[in-house]
């Protein structure tokens, strides 16, 4: 790619437009500025390709590492703004259900999703990241590690307190409330 | 295993990472037989089972295509690197600012030096005037052949003939002309470097265009031949009766006042020749 041949450029975005994609969909939860990000980090990788040592760690890592300050710029620049996803999302969601066969299956497979996905954005970046790496993205300690520049032993506990975070935020809501009620009888 | 070891291993166990497989039976037997660990590992596995299907969900959306804005920037990029190395608008506005700094200052060095030149010229020619022939001591000598062979009346002074003692001196020498009143300063000082030598000529073509002399007339018997050896030329005052030794009309009116003379001396020390200055 850097002798200028974009049939290489081709090749690396079909190998590694997807994980980048994916990542900043999963870290902000909205495709129009997952798109931005994607296109933002290969605009920087022709740009700044020279930058790139192999010695560092692998392109892979360097362009989620590109990915990542994307993703916490533009959900730093865009917290105050209210996103209009959600509509986006029960249309997808109407959409696979419809092409299943078994509506009732779907819905709650949906609504689990959506619990998930709101949980995982409702962390703060720091767990969200590594939930993103580890769990959906399916990358190793090491690897995270790269991506984040930091320790493996601090992605392992990240990844163990939000984990735990998650948990928390996903419990049923009649534990809750049976929680609540007992503590209530309990002050009685 | 305890429950604390078990925490730390329900992550991997969740997760189906690769662990050693007697960590593993470890885990799952302590599992089973606690009740809290059961489901601490439960929840975890619930966990690790929506992330998946998050994750697959995820996955299944649509990858945007590689824009023509990638394509063209990348383009872009290349032909900016492949072009070879000239000078970019930067640059440019820098060489052309530099060079616009340097043919001001030029300009401003040439105009000072104009200006410079056109203020000392003029001082240079009044100065003579405003000091006048009185700046001159009175015994200024020139080296000078006078011809006494023929005088004859006073005639009114060459003005182009005095511009330079010395060469009035050298060309009288070889011309046999004429001389006029040559009214310089020693030899010495007429090569002498600084400006003010160089500014005596000027004055001395004042000067001497400022007096009427007659011509020289010789004192005494000697030859024209004698005095080709040079001499010394000396500004005297003498008494007007003098005019009348050498056959001169005097007012009578000013008999009592001076008049001026250059004398001539021969190398020998003797006067030779005589000529009045008014």
């Amino acid at each position: 790619m850097l002798a200028g041949d974009e049939e290489a450029l081709a090749a690396l975005y079909q190998r590694r437009a997807r994980d980048i994609f994916r990542f900043a969909l999963q870290m902000c939860g909205s495709r129009a500025l997952a798109d931005d990000v994607t296109q933002e980090v290969f605009m920087v990788l022709i740009r700044e390709a020279n930058t790139f040592d192999a010695a560092r760690g692998s392109v892979n890592a360097f362009l989620m590492g590109v990915a990542r300050n994307h993703v916490l710029r533009r959900l730093r620049r865009e917290r105050f703004y209210v996103s209009m996803e959600a509509e986006s999302q029960a249309d997808t969601a109407q959409n696979v259900s419809r092409k299943t066969e078994n509506p009732l299956d779907d819905i709650s497979r949906t609504e689990t999703i959506e619990s998930v996905r709101k949980a995982v954005l409702a962390l703060p970046e720091r767990y969200r990241e590594v939930v993103v790496l580890c769990d959906l993205q399916e990358m190793s300690y090491l690897e995270a590690a790269e991506v984040l520049g930091c320790a493996v032993g601090t992605v392992r506990s990240r990844l163990h307190r939000a984990r735990a975070l998650l948990i928390e935020k996903m419990r049923p809501a009649e534990e809750e409330e049976a929680v609540d009620v007992k503590s209530a009888r309990c002050f009685a | 295993m305890n429950c604390q070891d078990f925490e730390s291993n329900v992550e991997g166990l969740a997760r189906e990472e690769i662990m050693e497989a007697s960590v593993r039976a470890e885990a799952l037997a302590h599992g089973e037989g606690c009740e809290a660990c059961a489901r601490r590992l439960d929840e975890q596995r619930s966990l690790s089972f929506k992330l998946r299907a998050l994750a697959r969900e995820t996955n299944s959306a649509k990858l945007p295509p590689m824009g023509n804005d990638l394509l063209t920037a990348f383009r872009t990029r290349q032909a900016a690197t492949n072009r070879p190395a000239t000078i970019t608008s930067r640059h440019y506005r820098a060489v052309v600012a530099g060079a616009m700094a340097v043919a001001a200052m030029v300009l401003i060095a040439i105009a000072v030096t104009v200006i410079r030149s056109r203020s000392v010229t003029p001082a240079v020619q009044s100065r003579p005037n405003s000091s006048g022939p009185k700046s001159l001591p009175p015994t200024e000598i020139a080296v000078v052949t006078p011809d006494v062979s023929t005088p004859q009346s006073a005639p009114l002074p060459d003005k182009n003939s005095g511009r330079n003692g010395r060469s009035v001196a050298g060309k009288n020498r070889h011309r046999n002309m004429n001389p006029t009143v040559v009214p310089v300063q020693s030899t010495a000082d007429i090569s002498g470097k600084d400006v003010a030598a160089k500014e005596t000529p000027t004055s001395i073509t004042s000067d001497s265009a400022a007096e009427i002399t007659t011509d020289f007339m010789p004192v005494g018997y000697a030859s024209a031949t004698t005095l080709q050896d040079g001499g010394q030329l000396v500004r005297v005052e003498l008494p007007r009766s003098a005019l009348v030794a050498f056959g001169l009309p005097m007012n009578v009116n000013r008999y009592e006042e001076k008049v001026k003379a250059d004398v001539f001396f021969s190398a020998d020390g003797m006067a030779r020749a005589i000529r009045f200055v008014q």
